[in-house]
C-alpha cells in the first residue's frame, strides 16, 4: 500500500496548508468508492493519456511503470493525488480531472496489464 | 457461390445498417491515411493500427526516414543530449503495428474524391484523412529573411539539419561575440521553446565563450513561463541576455543575412550568429486541402475533425482548436481522441467523451527544470481549459532536479508512445 499515515513536508489539504513537520490523518477512502467496478474499455481509453509518460512496456526511464499494480493501490494513489495528499503537480492535475468512476476504470485497466 | 458487386454492396449496406456501424467499405477494410509523422501523426497511426487490430488499413505519409523531435532539440543545443538521442525511425510502426509507411511528400488533397496525391506520382485513397503536418513559416514575416537565408540565419524550428547548423554557428562565434534571436509572434509551436533555447545557448556559451552576449528581439510583451525564465537568467546567466520585448521595440525588426546585421527599432547590430524564428502557419498541405481559415485549420474539439471537411482530421500545431498550446504533448493527446473517434466512425467501436492534457517541461540550466501543464475538455465551441499549474519561482534545487528528471522520463515515454 502506498499511502503514508504521516505526511511530512508542506502539503495542501482541503484548503488548509500544513507546514513542515506537521502530520495529517491517514488518508482513507469509503467502501463505496473502493467497490466501484471499473469499465475496462473506458479505462483503456483514459489510460492512453497516462501512457504518454508511463510507458506501455512498464519500464521506468524516469517515470515508473504502473502496469499490473493492485486495483486498490491505484485507486488510492489517484485519490491521494486528487486530494493533494501526494505531491507532484502533473499527477495532481491529471487525477484532479478524474471522477470516481474514471479512477476505477483506470485502476481496472492498469491492473489488467502485465 | 458467386456474388456480383451490386448484391455485395447491398448486402454490406444492410449489414452496416443493422449493426449501426457508420461506415464500412464495401471493397475491403476502411482506409486511414495520415500525413505527417510527428507527435500527432505517428501517435494517431499507431493507436488506430494497434486498437483496430487489423480492421483498418493505416498508411502514414512522411518524407523523412529519420524523425528528429523538436522537443528536446534545445537540449542538444545546450549539450545535454546528442543528436542521435532525439532521432527516431518508423521501423516499429511498420513491423510491429502494420502501418504502411510511405516516405514521400503529400502534394495535394482531393476532399471530394478522398484522395491524397504524392510527389512521387502515387495516389492514396482514404475513408478518413488525418493531417498532422506541423508548421510552415509565414512569407515575409521578418523583413529581410526568407527560406533562402536559412543557412545564414537558421530557424532551427524544425529539428534536424537546421538544429545542427545553429549549434555549429554558435560554436564558431568569436570570443565575446553576439548571438541574436528573433522570436515569433503568437500563436506558434512550443510557446516556451524560444526561451528554453535562450537558456540552453546561454548555458553553452557560459562554458565556452563566457563574454558572449545574447540579444532577443521579441514581438510580444510577455511570454510563456516568463517569470521562471527571467529568474533563471538572472541567477545563472546574469548580464548575458538582453531580452527586448515589444514595449521596447522588439517587434520592429529587420535582418540582413548577407551583412549579418539585425536592426531592432532602428538600431543596427552586427551579429555573429542569428536564429530567426518567423511567424508560423499550418503546414501547407492544410491550405491545399482547402481547410484553413487564416493561418490555421479550425477543428471540432470533439474529434479533431476539420470544420470544413468532416472526413479530414487535423492534429497538433496545424489545428485551431482553442485553448491548448501548440506542443508535442498536445498533439499526442489530440491524436488519441482522433484515433478513438475515427475507429468509432469506421468500425463502430465505442466512443467516449474527449479529454485532453498537456505539460511542457523546459530546462533552464543543469538539473533546473520547470513545467507548466493543464487539462482540457471538448466543448461545442473549442477545446477548453479545465485546470492547470505552473512551477513556482524560488523552488528548491531538489524540486527543480526532480522536474528535470521527470521531463527525461516523459521524453522516453512519449517517443515510445509515438513510435512504438
Amino acid at each position: 500500500m502506498c499511502f503514508r499515515s504521516n505526511l511530512i513536508a508542506s502539503v495542501f489539504l482541503f484548503g488548509t496548508t500544513l507546514n513542515a513537520e506537521q502530520t495529517i490523518e491517514k488518508f482513507t477512502l469509503s467502501p463505496s468508492i473502493l467497490e466501484i467496478e471499473g469499465d475496462l474499455a473506458y479505462g483503456e481509453y483514459l489510460a492512453s493519456d497516462c501512457q504518454t509518460c508511463h510507458r506501455a512496456d512498464n519500464s521506468n526511464q524516469g517515470i515508473p511503470g504502473i502496469n499490473g499494480r493492485e486495483i486498490k493501490e491505484i485507486v488510492y494513489a489517484l485519490h491521494e493525488y486528487k486530494n493533494k495528499y501526494r505531491k507532484n503537480q502533473v499527477m495532481q492535475m491529471m487525477a484532479g480531472g478524474l471522477d470516481d468512476e474514471e479512477i476505477a476504470a483506470l485502476a481496472s485497466y492498469f491492473a489488467s496489464l502485465q | 457461390m458467386s456474388i456480383n458487386r451490386r448484391s455485395f454492396i447491398q448486402t454490406a449496406a444492410a449489414v452496416t445498417a443493422s449493426l449501426a456501424t457508420p461506415m464500412v467499405m464495401a471493397s475491403g477494410k476502411p482506409r486511414v491515411v495520415v500525413v505527417g509523422g510527428g507527435a500527432g501523426g505517428a501517435t494517431v497511426a499507431r493507436y488506430i493500427a494497434k486498437d483496430s487490430k487489423g480492421a483498418i488499413d493505416v498508411t502514414l505519409v512522411e518524407p523523412s526516414r529519420t524523425y528528429y523531435t523538436c522537443f528536446f532539440s534545445n537540449l542538444y543545443l545546450g549539450g545535454f543530449r546528442d543528436l542521435g538521442s532525439i532521432a527516431h525511425s518508423y521501423g516499429n510502426l511498420a513491423s510491429e503495428y502494420g502501418v504502411n509507411v510511405v516516405h514521400d511528400w503529400a502534394v495535394d488533397i482531393d476532399g471530394g474524391g478522398k484522395t491524397v496525391s504524392l510527389a512521387g506520382g502515387g495516389t492514396l485513397n482514404y475513408d478518413r484523412l488525418v493531417l498532422s503536418p506541423g508548421i510552415d513559416f509565414v512569407d515575409g514575416a521578418v523583413d529581410g529573411w526568407d527560406l533562402n537565408a536559412q543557412n545564414k540565419m537558421p530557424h532551427a524550428y524544425k529539428a534536424g539539419s537546421q538544429t545542427e547548423l545553429l549549434k555549429a554557428q554558435l560554436a564558431s562565434m568569436p570570443e565575446g561575440g553576439v548571438f541574436a534571436m528573433v522570436a515569433p509572434p503568437n500563436p506558434y509551436r512550443c510557446p516556451p521553446g524560444p526561451y528554453e533555447r535562450i537558456s540552453m545557448i546561454a548555458h553553452m556559451l557560459k562554458k565556452s565563450n563566457p563574454t558572449a552576449k545574447i540579444i532577443v528581439a521579441d514581438p510580444k510583451p510577455k511570454f510563456s513561463k516568463m517569470g521562471l525564465f527571467q529568474e533563471g537568467w538572472a541567477n545563472h546567466y546574469d548580464g548575458m541576455i538582453d531580452w527586448i520585448g515589444s514595449d521596447f521595440g522588439g517587434g520592429n525588426v529587420s535582418v540582413n543575412p548577407e551583412a549579418m546585421t539585425v536592426s531592432i527599432d532602428g538600431e543596427e547590430t552586427k551579429v555573429d550568429a542569428c536564429n530567426v524564428i518567423p511567424a508560423m502557419k499550418a503546414g501547407r498541405i492544410c491550405e491545399m486541402a482547402g481547410i484553413t481559415d487564416g493561418n490555421w485549420a479550425p477543428v471540432s474539439a470533439h474529434d479533431m475533425s476539420s470544420k470544413v471537411d468532416s472526413n479530414i482530421h487535423v492534429l497538433g500545431d496545424a489545428s485551431a482548436q482553442g485553448d491548448m498550446p501548440k506542443s508535442g504533448f498536445s498533439a499526442n493527446s489530440q491524436a488519441k481522441v482522433a484515433a478513438m473517434a475515427i475507429r468509432g466512425a469506421l468500425t463502430g467501436s465505442k466512443v467516449f467523451p474527449a479529454k485532453f492534457s498537456n505539460t511542457c517541461w523546459s530546462l533552464v540550466d543543469t538539473n533546473n527544470g520547470v513545467k507548466v501543464g493543464a487539462t482540457y475538455k471538448a466543448t461545442d465551441e473549442k477545446i477548453a481549459k479545465v485546470d492547470g499549474f505552473i512551477s513556482k519561482t524560488g523552488e528548491t534545487a531538489d524540486v527543480r532536479k526532480a522536474t528535470y528528471e521527470e521531463s527525461v522520463g516523459w521524453y522516453a515515454g512519449i517517443t515510445a508512445d509515438m513510435f512504438g
